[in-house]
């Protein structure tokens, strides 16, 4: 059984690149896929290990950053508030595109609402008005379109391209 | 989330950990630094994410769908339209993007169709290819006005959308002023959105007219927006009732109704801003909790030439339908109306729950004594009440009266009622008058206190245990001021020189002093004696900001140099729009001030002087109080940083300024120097490099000091 009142239980999490996390209890259950493994598996032992094969060890070190964060947050009450913007603001500046990109994929498997919110929209800021080129290459897009047909797709679409960035 | 039948897998192997290996994976945990990558180590086998990689997988594409409508949705439409050029998969991502909006700015005129004909072509286009089926916010913004049967697409979209379950419609239409029929000749809403919308949760309509139906029914609308939408009385008042999980009613701008029929035991919020033809309102709905009403004011020309006065919105009557008619109102926002019944303060007595109540640009009839037992918050802007407004709010903790050219006499009475009230701010009132605003204060237990433009008392008198800020600006009748404040940590004063005596404040204060030229321009004989004994009260403030016009009202004169300088002070901060004396001389008065135990900050227009001490103990103070060499030993031994910006190179004084410090400071570290981006043709410095050249040419008395310049 997932001993949530109990205070100071720490949840084991094992990632792809066998690397071993110790994670407070109320962290580890903002990860839904954590949540259910212990709700699917309430006899599970507190030392259980819980394996997480899609997930490697510096995203997940990201992502526990945050959800302790507002963890905290949501338990001073702050939650909503400037502070909680000040610190998602703070925390994604230093983010490359790339630790992005790994964030939404570790935080989509482990399933995070809240993260999940807050990396999308993070994601679309830096995509506002940029060119097809552009977001091809941060995805790591690869166009699959024959030029031809990219051709005609763009045609319809004329409207859509105007007042683009240059990059 | 499922797991999938690989994962699920792997999840039974971390559970058959054997008791051995556990306890290992147990014991390495204690030692193992969280959140710290094993580099030493190889993982014995390939990681997830390195397959992946292997196998040159674009994960990103492979998301969720749902997620990546997520991330398109926080686009502008042109960016997520332009997605689906990415690849083959994105065009199928873009064809099920869920939300459709159009916009007919967004396209030109093509050979001989016109550019309402591309959009609409577009508009035919999007609902044929795309799929419609679920769709989640349809939002159509014309531009012209509705020719070229521009309407019957409007409503084929809202039909075929609402057909895929829409749960936000958004139309912003443009609609012309009939001079005959005093109306807008608008897009009229089809029966339809009234009849099927039982999908919608968002409505915003915008420049349209309601046609009159008789069913309407919503019963997922949470949010209902009308601006500048034709709707007649009845139909509106069945919207609201038609919507059983109503939560924010806003309508701005809304003609054709004259009474506004409020009635839903659900409603949360209602919004009304200057809906000029609303005379009358009834409102009977238990849960709203919060009321904003705005009415209209024009100037009205005189035809004898006279001032323009201003007409409000009157509203002759309201109503409440029953006792519980507005029982859950907190929040009560009132601006330019003119209610001279007195039955609606009659019924405010009604609102047993109301906590924050506002009142701006208003006018009230005769109102009895009313009792607002939570009322937390009362705010009165420029309002006239016609007799003395007597309110028993036993509980208020915030008062703001601002007084404008309406005048407000308030009475405010109830056995415990100052015991509650925190926060007091008067701007402008002279409504309490001198005796007994001084009485009030000393017997609340008040921690903000704000006076503005009050000019019908000459002494403050301040004497409160339990203030924490006070603000005094603009009061320009105040000669002197008492005040007594030992927990004050904020004091803000904008105004004359005057003086104070004493402040008595908490080592945490921070004090701001705004000095004003006196209206008469001619400067106070004895200027220097009252600033210094000013200052003299912020001996045990933590940081003092000072502002003036002149260095007149910033500066210590050397000829003044026996001032015992703030020793406690470790932030100061003056600034200044013009200098009447040199840079260094300003510095030297200014340290006269305080030492500064920790920072300096200087501005003169746009220049600013930023500079660090190394914090002198309390000890050492002691030997050089009362000296004028004092300043020289504190730049001396412990100036560690010094910042200038915006310097345009062309100043001798700023120069003679570095030269100083840079010989004297021992302990300097830093200087930064950023230059305007602008610099002089003129002499002496026209070129940056000569400048540069001669600052590093100075002799430095701290052997470590780097120069940098920006």
């Amino acid at each position: 059984m997932s001993k949530l009142g109990q205070a100071k239980r720490i949840i084991f999490l094992k990632t792809a690149d066998g690397q071993l996390f110790e994670v407070d209890e109320p962290v580890a259950m903002e990860f839904e896929i954590v949540k259910s493994f212990f709700d699917e598996n309430e006899d599970a032992a507190d030392d259980t290990v819980v394996p997480l094969p899609n997930v490697s060890a510096e995203p997940l070190a990201g992502i526990i950053e945050f959800c302790k964060a507002h963890v905290e947050f949501r338990a001073n009450g702050a939650a909503g508030k400037d502070e909680v913007k000040k610190f998602n603001a703070e925390y994604i500046k230093e983010k490359s595109n790339e630790q992005l990109k790994e964030l939404i994929l570790a935080a989509n498997y482990l399933n995070i609402k809240e993260m999940l919110d807050f990396l999308t929209e993070t994601i679309a800021n830096r995509l506002k008005n940029k060119s097809v080129e552009y977001v091809r290459a941060f995805f790591g897009i690869e166009n699959d379109f024959t030029p031809q047909e990219e051709e005609a797709v763009r045609k319809e679409y004329e409207w859509a391209f105007e007042g683009v960035d240059e990059d | 989330m499922e797991l999938s039948d690989e994962e699920s897998s792997d999840n039974s192997q971390g559970m058959k950990i054997s008791d051995d290996e556990s306890s290992i994976w147990y014991q390495d945990s204690r030692i193992l630094q969280l959140f710290k990558r094993e580099n030493e180590e190889k993982p014995v086998e390939m990681s997830h994410e390195e397959a992946v990689r292997a196998l040159g997988f674009d994960r990103i594409s492979n998301l969720p769908n749902p997620l990546i409508h997520h991330i398109m949705s926080f686009l502008p439409a042109k960016d997520a339209t332009r997605m689906g050029i990415l690849s083959k998969k994105w065009e199928s991502l873009w064809l099920t993007f869920p939300i459709f909006e159009f916009d007919e700015a967004w396209h030109h005129s093509r050979g001989t169709q016109t550019h309402t004909q591309v959009f609409l072509e577009h508009m035919q286009q999007s609902f044929s290819r795309r799929d419609s089926s679920h769709i989640q916010k349809l939002r159509i913004h014309t531009t012209s006005l509705l020719e070229d049967g521009l309407d019957q697409h409007i409503t084929a979209c809202i039909t075929s959308a609402l057909e895929g379950k829409v749960q936000e419609v958004h139309l912003t239409l443009v609609s012309r002023f009939n001079r005959e029929t005093e109306t807008f000749d608008g897009y009229i809403l089809p029966k339809i959105i009234f009849s099927s919308g039982s999908s919608l949760v968002t409505l915003i309509l915008e420049d349209c007219r309601c046609g009159a139906y008789d069913v309407v029914s919503f019963p997922s609308l949470k949010n209902l927006f009308m601006r500048s939408v034709h709707v007649s009385d009845r139909m509106l008042r069945n919207m609201i009732s038609s919507s059983p999980q109503i939560h924010t009613v806003k309508l701005e701008t809304c003609t054709g109704f004259d009474t506004l029929r409020v009635y839903n035991p659900k409603l949360r919020c209602l919004v009304v801003i200057r809906c000029k033809e609303i005379k009358a309102l009834e409102i009977g709905a238990q849960s709203l909790n919060y009321f904003k009403y705005n009415g209209v004011y024009k100037l009205v020309n005189e035809d004898d030439g006279s001032f323009p006065t201003v007409s409000l919105c009157e509203i002759s009557n309201s109503k409440v339908s029953n006792a519980k008619g507005l029982f859950s109102l907190e929040t009560l926002v009132l601006s330019f109306v003119k209610i001279t019944f007195g039955r609606f303060f009659y019924m405010l007595s009604r609102f047993p729950n109301l906590e924050t109540m506002k009142l701006v640009n208003s006018t009230f009839g005769e109102m009895p004594s009313v009792l607002l037992e939570k009322l937390k918050r009362f705010e009165v802007e420029n309002c006239e009440f016609k007799g003395l407004l007597e309110m028993n709010a036993p509980n208020l903790e915030t008062l703001i009266l601002t007084e404008g050219y309406r005048r407000c006499l308030l009475r405010l009475f109830g056995g415990t009622f100052f015991a509650t009230l925190r926060t007091l701010s008067l701007v402008g009132y002279s409504g309490l008058i001198d005796d007994s605003l001084w009485g009030l204060l000393s017997n609340c237990l008040l921690e903000n206190l704000n006076l503005k433009s009050c000019n019908n008392f000459k002494h403050i008198k301040v004497i409160s245990s339990t203030m924490k800020s006070l603000v005094v600006d603009s009061c320009f009748y105040v000669e002197d001021g008492e005040i007594e404040a030992p927990k004050l940590v904020c004091f803000q004063y904008i105004g004359l020189l005057i003086e104070i005596s004493p402040i008595i404040s908490s080592s945490d204060l921070v004090a701001e002093l705004h000095f004003q030229k006196p209206r008469n321009q001619i400067d106070d004989p004895d200027l220097i004696t009252k600033f210094k004994t000013l200052l003299r009260n912020f001996e045990q403030a933590k940081s003092l900001t000072i502002i003036s016009q002149s260095t007149k009202y910033v500066i210590i004169p050397e000829e003044e140099g026996k001032f015992p300088p703030l020793c406690f002070l470790r932030h100061l901060k003056v600034k200044t729009k013009r200098i009447d004396t040199s840079f260094l001389n300003l510095l030297f008065g200014v340290l006269r001030i305080s030492f500064c135990r920790e920072t300096l900050f200087i501005s003169v227009g746009d220049i600013t002087i930023d500079l660090k001490f190394e914090l002198i103990p309390e000890a050492e103070e002691i030997d050089f109080v009362f000296c004028e060499w004092g300043i020289h030993e504190c730049i001396s031994n412990h100036l560690i940083e010094a910042k200038i910006t915006n310097f345009d190179g062309n100043s001798n004084q700023i120069m003679e300024m570095l030269a100083y410090l840079l010989t004297r400071a021992q302990l300097l570290k830093n200087v930064t120097i950023s230059l305007t981006e602008e610099l002089p043709t003129k002499a002496p410095f026209n070129c940056p490099e000569v400048m540069i050249r001669r600052i590093m040419s100075y002799p430095k008395a701290s052997k470590t000091a780097q120069i940098s310049f920006e």
